[in-house]
């Protein structure tokens, strides 16, 4: 029966919304089926899954609490990997990368991070956040009709989605980020919508890199509010080894 | 209330025209993830035609290819992205705006006007480096040469139309745009013949330009450079006024005309006029005076294909000259010498120069052989080799494992790569069999030491692969004084009787039962034998050019019935279509049975049916007549009456076609701007857009094997749709279906094979097929709300993996790597989980594939077997897996016992500081100091990269890894080693166990006995579950 009536509502959605020119309308429809209100009333949210890259699963969590706090873990084969912001700096902890110790992160790894950060996502109130949003038209994605809305940040960063225009969410979104200083492209194509709490997650995300699949991440769990300490985002101090033959 | 009603019943409307609306449209959508892949080759690359690179950075530079695509590098052409790949191939002219280098303007369409070139379809304009595309116009003017941007005003841009090469049209001369290419006035046109074939612009001042205007034009059999179209002309008010330069006056009839002005002396202009006496001229004073530097025959070689001068950006007397070779004159055009100096190993036929103005010793090429690049000037060269840009004539495939890929390529010879590589195809797994251009490359069928590679002009030659030696074996004429007519691309063919007769076609057809040695004539004159379409001794207009490239009234196509061996068809270039049912004793003409077709139409590709003897399917090209409609037939009573099936559908003229092996509704047709498919007899067509672009497609072949089909595409090399079974089974039922598994072929269980390569980056990788096995559905819709996956049982009904399931709409192809998850360990070194990374693969059997979408379950199944030609008995295989197994378990059991000894420790020192109880509190220390010690003998603990830190995990994965990627018996020792380190496990676990049943069990007694909650240890299934 809800199942019924979401259609519902989506199918109301759409017959008064055909003639939805701006990026702003469209945004609106967009919050309303995604559930943004009621997203606005929660302070944490928490997801667990795995991360399938060909033939390995690494499962992870993660975490995100207002304003700008976010932390992912994953393991591999029992070795932890985290990366976490609170929104100003963020700090990691990867020992692939030759360290088990936690590792601060760059100001652009950051500012990558806080796309995903950003607690109420990135097209609320685009404008304080200094993004700049247009409609860049129609394009069909897999036989659907999609709006395509570009967003480009203070930095030049493009991220450009691709939003059902009947159903109003995002099918897939494309990256264009400088990774030190070299642009890089990436497609992310989102399935597996499911409401939890009254708001609408895609449970399933295929990441493709020139057009190849490099990851697919999977949530099999979604929950809001779950307490979530402050202490989490914290970066945990390391003990400097000491330099015992005191040599210069 | 009223309202919701009034909603109510809108949304019933809505829902019941959706039920009605019941006919599927085939779209390209229904191939949902099918995809090609290419395999290249980039070892030779393709014809680079066009390229600009950013004056201010030498390191962007963008490269257009003659039919394979625009390309863009960051990095000075150590890495390539393609930039256009939604549109059409063949690339004119690139120019980036050097004030705004995010803006870049292509014209498609080559401007090298040789036989085999492909057709544009206008000018396209990107503001965000490559990302989008946006079409100005110039829809039928074919080709492009130039684009040139006003370097005050990047509004103001100036084409040079050069319009097609096979007819006359009047969209070419000199065009300009004022606001930025939404409006385009023709600034300069002369008559329908002369196009422009350069422009040149004064950047000092760029109210000036010069244009090189030329009348020429191509047929089938013939070529002409020049006529009174052709003339050098100026303008001083940007296209306004033009005046004719009175330039080689006394030479009569003008041909192509090449120019360059000097950018730091824009007084100083070049030109190159192609006359009867070809020379390269030179002005001091900005036009007004031109003195004749040379004739010499460097710079006069074939104008149609190397028409280009190129200034060099800072030196005023330096001047190269791309043509057969790379010459340069430092005397400011009087002699020219070779300028490679210490190097000079590049590819022939030169077509595109860019020298860098801040530092002339950086020059990119462009040649018939791909890019080069050089940092000293022209002496040394680097060769790109990663631009995938090989054009194929045609493809053929053996059935060695995997499979071999053959054919020839526009001056690069014959070739032969595997269909698979280690790691990837790489350039050196490709090998050249055959030089000049290449076209048929055929394997024996009987023969697997011999293939057959021809070079232009019917020179048919047999390869002996053991020797590399070359036997050559064309046929002659019994009478000495008649010439034997052979296409520039003559066809070959072998019987699909696999009884290794091989045909062959000149104006007759003969065929050969011993390899080429005798050639028994077995046809008339095929073709129309027209006098007037045989003169090209006389072709090339003011520049004789008979290179065979114009030979006519030809044998093109040539195809014997597999169903009946007597069925022959052969269709000839000046557009006859012949059939003979009797083995070549009697040949019909069924040309005027064809309704619909231009007369003299090229036969382009004729094929005998798979399924039955009197069906043949037939392709016409009359893009050299100027005629790019699509001539697509089908007969079913041996050529009496056809059926045409060509469709609005398709963009433009087509090339060749291919009939499915097992579902003869399942056609593919190849035309100049991609791949189209059709699954219902060519009532419909779809084009193919999975990583296929609009690239000309010349032959393709479906490998009876695998199922796979090879496409020889003519500017993007080899391409592969691997197994096309879910193509042959889109019926109507399943189209119409929600969700249709289809069944999968058996899977052979293999192991990775082992290579290195580390040649840097600048190297292509073709692409091998998925090393997992596969499940294909086919979906309706995308999938977009609630659960979708894929579980796979094995054959006791366990669930033992769940997958991502596709969403595409149509086909899905979804990768199950049959690995099991890989053993549960703890690793604090990175030694140990890259040791244990990988789990073993499932054993062989059936299981069951269940995709769960929503509420709904769909099944099928799926079979994994053994690889029997790996050359492993079954008790060697199974002594494998049975002791990688063990050595899993193993693995598992330590980490079990490890996790229990650090979760007892954890808890006990956590209420060691709370018990006042001194006995009870050594005790607790003593088993703590116990756990934390054999912690440290189980496993590994420090995390530093290169410890070398050996313990019994460490220990155990290293049997594990050793034995995981040989599916042979693991050696003695492996075994002995393994068994060796069960039973030190196995003291482990005993004390484990000791210590919880008894130590622990009294240390938990006497907390009870103080009040204190009794410790529990993680048991196994709570550590499983995590």
């Amino acid at each position: 029966m809800k199942k019924l009536l979401i259609s519902f509502m989506l199918s109301l959605s759409f017959l008064i919304t055909v003639s939805a020119q701006t990026v702003d309308e469209v945004l609106a429809e967009y919050f309303a089926v995604v559930g943004q209100e009621k997203l606005l009333t929660t302070n944490t949210f928490s997801t667990k899954g795995k991360i399938v890259q060909g033939q390995f699963e690494i499962p992870f969590t993660l975490q995100q609490k207002r304003p700008m706090n976010l932390r992912m873990d994953a393991e591999f084969q029992g070795m932890k990997i985290s990366h976490v912001t609170d929104g100003k700096t963020g700090w990691s902890i990867n020992p692939m990368m030759g360290s088990s110790d936690p590792q601060p992160m760059t100001e652009e790894e950051v500012d990558r991070m806080n796309i995903q950060a950003d607690y109420d996502g990135m097209f609320y109130n685009y404008q304080e956040k200094g993004y700049k949003v247009e409609l860049e038209g129609k394009e069909v994605v897999d036989d659907i009709e999609t709006y395509v809305i570009k967003l480009t940040k203070p930095n030049g960063d493009v991220i450009t989605s691709y939003i059902d225009a009947e159903n109003y969410v995002i099918l897939k979104s494309k990256s264009k980020i400088k990774v030190q200083g070299v642009d890089t492209d990436s497609e992310m194509i989102f399935s597996n919508y499911k409401y939890v709490n009254e708001i609408l997650n895609p449970f399933s995300i295929e990441t493709k890199m020139n057009g190849e699949t490099v990851m697919q991440m999977v949530l099999e769990e979604v929950t809001y509010d779950v307490e979530v300490s402050d202490s989490s985002f914290i970066m945990p101090e390391v003990i400097a080894p000491t330099d015992s033959t005191g040599s210069q | 209330m009223k309202t919701f009603i009034y909603s109510c019943s809108l949304f019933l409307v809505f829902a019941f025209q959706n039920s009605e609306a019941q006919k599927l449209e085939l779209s390209s959508g229904f191939f949902g993830s099918m995809e090609a892949r290419s395999i290249g080759p980039a070892v030779m690359s393709g014809r680079i035609s066009a390229l600009d690179a950013w004056n201010e950075d030498w390191k962007l530079v963008y490269v257009g290819a003659a039919s394979g695509g625009l390309w863009k590098s960051t990095n000075g052409g150590t890495t390539f992205k393609e930039v256009f790949k939604n549109h059409v191939q063949t690339i004119g002219a690139v120019t980036i705006d050097q004030k705004h280098k995010d803006t870049v303007w292509v014209g498609t369409g080559e401007s090298w006007t040789r036989n085999s070139i492909s057709i544009g379809n206008g000018i396209y304009k990107t503001t965000n480096a490559g990302e989008d595309w946006q079409h100005l116009g110039f829809e039928n003017t074919d080709h492009i040469s130039k684009i040139i941007i006003n370097p005050e005003n990047s509004n103001e841009v100036y084409v040079a139309a050069l319009g097609g090469v096979w007819a006359s049209n009047e969209e070419r001369g000199v065009f300009k745009t004022s606001d930025g290419g939404k409006t385009w006035t023709k600034i300069l046109y002369i008559n329908e013949s002369t196009g422009c074939a350069d422009l040149a612009i004064d950047p000092s001042n760029p109210n000036i330009l010069y244009a090189g205007m030329w009348d020429f034009q191509r047929k089938p059999y013939t070529f002409r450079s020049g006529g009174p179209g052709s003339g050098l002309y100026k303008t001083t008010d940007g296209g306004k006024n033009w005046e004719k330069v009175n330039i080689a006056v006394d030479r009569g009839n003008l041909g192509r005309i090449a120019l360059s002005i000097s950018p730091v002396d824009p007084k100083i202009i070049y030109a190159l006029i192609e006359s009867n006496k070809t020379g390269l001229y030179r002005s001091t004073d900005g036009g007004k005076n031109w003195e004749l530097r040379t004739t010499a025959q460097i710079v006069a070689d074939r104008p149609f294909y190397f028409s280009l001068i190129v200034t060099d950006p800072i030196d005023t007397n330096r001047i190269y000259k791309p043509g057969f070779f790379l010459t340069v004159s430092d005397d400011g055009g009087f002699s020219f010498s070779s300028p490679f100096v210490e190097g000079g190993n590049v590819h022939g036929d030169f077509h595109a120069l860019w020298i860098d103005p801040k530092n002339n010793s950086n020059l990119y090429l462009g040649t018939d052989g791909g890019l080069y690049i050089s940092n000293d000037k022209a002496s040394t060269w680097n060769h790109a080799q990663n631009l995938p840009l090989s054009q194929f004539y045609h493809v053929a495939v053996d059935f060695e494992k995997p499979y071999n890929v053959y054919g020839g390529l526009q001056d690069n010879g014959s070739w032969v790569g595997p269909s698979e590589g280690i790691g990837g195809i790489s350039n050196s797994d490709w090998k050249s069999v055959g030089y000049g251009d290449g076209f048929n490359v055929l394997p024996d069928p009987t023969e697997k030491n011999i293939l057959y590679w021809q070079y232009q002009g019917g020179n048919l030659m047999r390869f002996h692969k053991n020797t590399r030696e070359i036997k050559e074996i064309k046929p002659f004429s019994d009478d000495v004084d008649e010439k034997l007519r052979f296409n520039w691309d003559t066809p070959i063919a072998f019987s699909p009787a696999n009884n290794g007769v091989l045909y062959v076609g000149s104006q007759y057809l003969y065929r050969t039962a011993d390899r080429g040695d005798s050639w028994e004539k077995i046809s008339p004159d095929l073709t129309t034998n027209d006098p007037e379409k045989q003169k090209q001794e006389e072709s090339g207009g003011l520049t004789i050019d008979n290179s065979t490239a114009e030979n006519h009234c030809t044998i093109y196509t040539i195809s014997e019935s597999p169903k009946n061996r007597r069925i022959i068809w052969a269709g000839t270039d000046d557009g006859n279509l012949q059939v003979t049912d009797d083995d070549g004793e009697n040949w019909k003409n069924v040309t005027a049975n064809v309704p619909g077709l231009a007369a003299n139409t090229w036969c382009a590709k004729v094929q005998a049916s798979n399924h039955n003897e009197k069906t043949a399917y037939v392709v016409f090209d009359g893009h050299r007549n100027g005629d790019k409609k699509v001539y697509v037939y089908k007969t079913t009573d041996l050529g009496e009456t056809w059926t045409s099936l060509a469709t609005e559908s398709i963009e433009t003229f087509a090339r060749t076609i291919t009939e499915d092996l097992v579902n003869p509704d399942l056609l593919f047709l190849g035309t100049e701007y991609g791949l189209y498919i059709s699954i219902n007899g060519g009532n419909d067509w779809v084009r193919f857009e999975g990583k296929i672009p609009k690239v000309p497609i010349y032959e393709m072949v479906i490998h009876p094997r695998e199922n796979d089909l090879v496409i020889g595409t003519h500017g993007r090399g080899i391409m592969i749709i691997d197994n096309i079974t879910p193509l042959r089974l889109l019926s109507d039922e399943v189209l119409s279906s929600e969700l249709t598994i289809f069944p999968s072929a058996p899977f052979t269980i293999t192991n990775p094979k082992f290579g290195t390569t580390i040649s840097g980056d600048q190297e292509f990788f073709g692409s091998n097929s998925s090393s997992s096995a596969i499940i294909t559905y086919y979906m309706q819709k995308r999938h977009v709300f609630g659960d979708m996956s894929i579980e796979i049982y094995n054959s006791s009904g366990e669930l033992i993996k769940t997958l991502p399931a596709g969403k595409n709409k149509g086909i899905n192809i979804v990768n199950w790597p049959i690995r099991k998850k890989p053993p549960k360990v703890k690793a604090s070194s990175v030694t140990l989980a890259f040791r244990t990374a990988f789990g073993p693969t499932f054993p062989p059997g059936e299981y069951t594939v269940k995709i769960k979408k929503g509420d709904k379950s769909y099944e099928g199944k799926i079979t994994l077997q053994t690889d029997t030609e790996a050359g492993h008995s079954k008790e060697d295989m199974k002594l494998q897996y049975e002791t990688l197994n063990q050595s899993y378990t193993l693995l598992e059991n330590i980490s079990f016992t490890d996790k229990q000894a650090t979760d007892l420790a954890e808890k006990l020192k956590s209420i060691k500081g709370k018990i006042k109880e001194e006995q009870l509190a050594k005790k607790l220390n003593a088993l703590t100091g116990r756990l934390e010690a054999m912690h440290k003998e189980l496993v590994a603990t420090n995390p530093n990269r290169i410890s070398g830190e050996i313990k019994l995990a460490e220990k155990v994965s290293d049997i594990y890894s050793g034995i995981i990627n040989y599916s042979g018996k693991p050696t003695n020792s492996q075994i002995k080693q393994l068994n060796l380190l069960e039973g030190v496990y196995l003291n482990y676990k005993n004390e484990m166990d000791k210590i919880l049943n008894e130590q622990l069990a009294e240390i938990n007694t006497e907390l009870k006995n103080i009040g204190f909650a009794e410790i529990k240890v993680i048991t196994r299934e709570e550590y499983d579950k995590n």
